[in-house]
């Protein structure tokens, strides 16, 4: 069995405000992420992606459940874990210091700082290193919270949707290096997103989440191997089983989305008298729309 | 490296606090000469304006140092947290109170610096006022009626304790304050408690006389209503020190109390 490097069990996060009733960001959530993996963390806006990643950080103390990163305790065993993981979450740092303070000021908290690599990076992504944090383009501002992390020398990375509001170009050149730098070296990166393609483009893990609940998490590859939608013509056709993940039904038509064993279950059906009308592999934004209930025609990039 | 962040911070504060040093001494040696100053001679103040000198430059110096502590407990974790870098600053490897007192302690050791050094110039003045006179007190300073000679060096250290403590005070409040809102305009509620406490005080006094809120500044010297009774230190001094100290640091430790339990 593989190492696992996040781990969290029933985790839970109420936020309560004065005279307010209590917000459930994260309900039970149980997540798993292996070393050497990408894990893509995807939820709609308000999901509980960040909420989640601010617990595994320590920032935000969980109501309930444990969280594991690194085998450490994210509120007892903090520095250990911030010593090993980059974290980039608002992307907002000291507004008055320059790309070359921030890196200065930055370097003497971790004891594998890799100043070539700033340096590396800086120039790769062309990062105007001596302007004032402030007067960076959003895509820049990214960029150096991306530099900073990587040059700790993390064994994890954590995101929170570091792709957001990017042009494709500055995105293209983030994802990257995220995979073709920092990922092949056997590092594991956890990275929110509700870019459902960049997930599927980068990511071998995905976990969705909704409402503060993990509805899936699964290897990318098994989930487009195994997940099929099934549409059948019928009288009575079932409407549970084992591998249904959601079932509807207009005018004798039964629309089956399958998380696995998509060819027997076409068969018992046959065996029930009803007619296979088609069997089609689904691919991520459709699985995804099915799980979250809000199934449309609208794509989901735009949903989210 | 982080003790540079919060010099980054508060530099321009610091600066201008330090010309306000300059210019404060400059007022000190113009306008309280004067005060001090006996018309009639040429020598310079006698002895009595001398102990006019000191009261009046300790009490210049309280609005002084409160506004620059008041403007210095807004730099650090809680300006971060106002302005979104807070979740950045806080994963990096350090404990929540590491910073905390980092901030606290470098800001208080810059508020510390600036009223020693000036206290050291008024007190080099006096000196040379002293001196200037034939120094009859052999360094000390007649404080009352020429019954009590206090030496100068004892009078400008509890001076600068005193003020250390006020200022220390107004800092730790303020800075407690942009923790507990989580933003620089913390400095506001900050203020508000000051001020509320003053108020508090004042109406205390009107309708209770016989109860008396602590004042804010200590009052190192006490003297009795007969005029030829020596000035002398105030009663309990060192445990009133302690108190004050205690009190000063209550605030971030309260500080770190709510970063400690804050969602960030």
């Amino acid at each position: 069995m593989s190492e696992l490097v996040v781990e969290t069990r029933s985790l839970v996060k109420h936020f309560t405000g004065l005279g307010q009733k209590p917000v459930t960001a994260v309900d039970g959530l149980n997540m798993r992420i292996e070393r050497g993996s990408i894990y893509g963390f995807v939820g709609r806006n308000g999901a509980g992606k960040t909420t989640t990643i601010r617990m595994l950080a320590g920032l935000n103390a969980p109501t309930s459940g444990s969280a594991r990163v690194l085998g450490l305790d994210p509120q007892r065993e903090r520095m250990g874990i911030l010593e090993r993981t980059g974290f980039v979450i608002d992307r907002t740092m000291m507004p008055y210091m320059t790309g070359h303070e921030l890196v200065r000021f930055n370097r003497g908290f971790f004891p594998r700082w890799s100043s070539e690599m700033a340096k590396r990076y800086a120039d790769a992504l062309e990062i105007p290193m001596d302007r004032k944090f402030k007067k960076l383009s959003h895509g820049n501002k990214t960029k150096l919270s991306l530099l900073l992390a990587l040059a700790q020398s993390p064994e994890l990375l954590v995101l929170d949707e570091p792709t957001a509001g990017l042009d494709p170009v500055v995105n293209d050149q983030l994802l990257r290096v995220l995979v073709e730098d920092f990922a092949n070296d056997g590092r594991t990166i956890l990275m929110s997103s509700h870019h459902l393609s960049e997930v599927e483009r980068v990511a071998d893990w995905v976990g969705i989440i909704d409402h503060g609940k993990l509805l899936l998490e699964a290897r990318l590859d098994d989930i487009r191997a195994n997940y099929r939608r099934v549409r059948a013509f019928g009288q009575a056709l079932p409407e549970r089983g084992p591998e249904i993940v959601t079932v509807s039904a207009t005018e004798g038509v039964f629309d089956y989305v399958l998380s696995a064993g998509a060819e027997g279950f076409a068969a018992s059906l046959r065996g029930q008298g009803a007619t296979i009308l088609d069997v089609t592999p689904m691919n991520l934004s459709e699985i995804f729309l099915v799980l979250v209930g809000k199934e449309t025609h609208v794509p989901v990039e735009v949903l989210a | 490296m982080y003790l540079w962040k919060y010099w980054r911070e508060s530099r321009i504060a610091f600066v201008v606090s330090m010309l306000c040093v300059a210019l404060f001494a400059w007022l000190v040696f113009k306008g309280v000469w004067h005060i001090g100053h006996d018309p009639g001679s040429s020598e310079g103040p006698g002895p009595a304006g001398i102990a006019k000198m000191l009261m009046v430059s300790l009490y210049l110096q309280v609005p002084v140092f409160a506004f620059l502590a008041w403007v210095m407990g807004s730099f650090g974790v809680g300006r971060d947290l106002g302005e979104g870098s807070g979740s950045y600053l806080l994963t990096r490897p350090r404990q929540r109170w590491w910073f905390l007192w980092h901030d606290w302690g470098f800001g208080f050791v810059q508020l510390v610096w600036a009223i020693v050094l000036i206290n050291l110039l008024i007190g080099y003045l006096v000196h040379r006022l002293l001196g200037a006179g034939g120094n009859p007190f052999g360094g000390s300073v007649m404080l009352r009626d020429m019954a009590s000679p206090v030496l100068l060096a004892e009078i400008m250290g509890l001076n600068c304790l005193i003020i250390m403590l006020f200022a220390g005070l107004i800092f730790g409040i303020t800075y407690f304050s942009t923790i507990a809102v989580k933003h620089a305009r913390g400095v506001m509620l900050g203020a508000g408690i000051i001020l509320g406490y003053l108020i508090l005080g004042a109406l205390i006094h009107h309708y209770w006389p016989a109860i008396e809120l602590p004042n804010l500044i200590m009052r190192a010297f006490q003297t009795s209503p007969v005029s030829n009774e020596p000035v002398s230190l105030s009663d309990q001094l060192g445990l009133s020190l302690a108190i004050r100290a205690a009190v000063m640091l209550l605030f971030p430790v309260a500080a770190q109390v709510v970063l400690e339990r804050s969602d960030i």
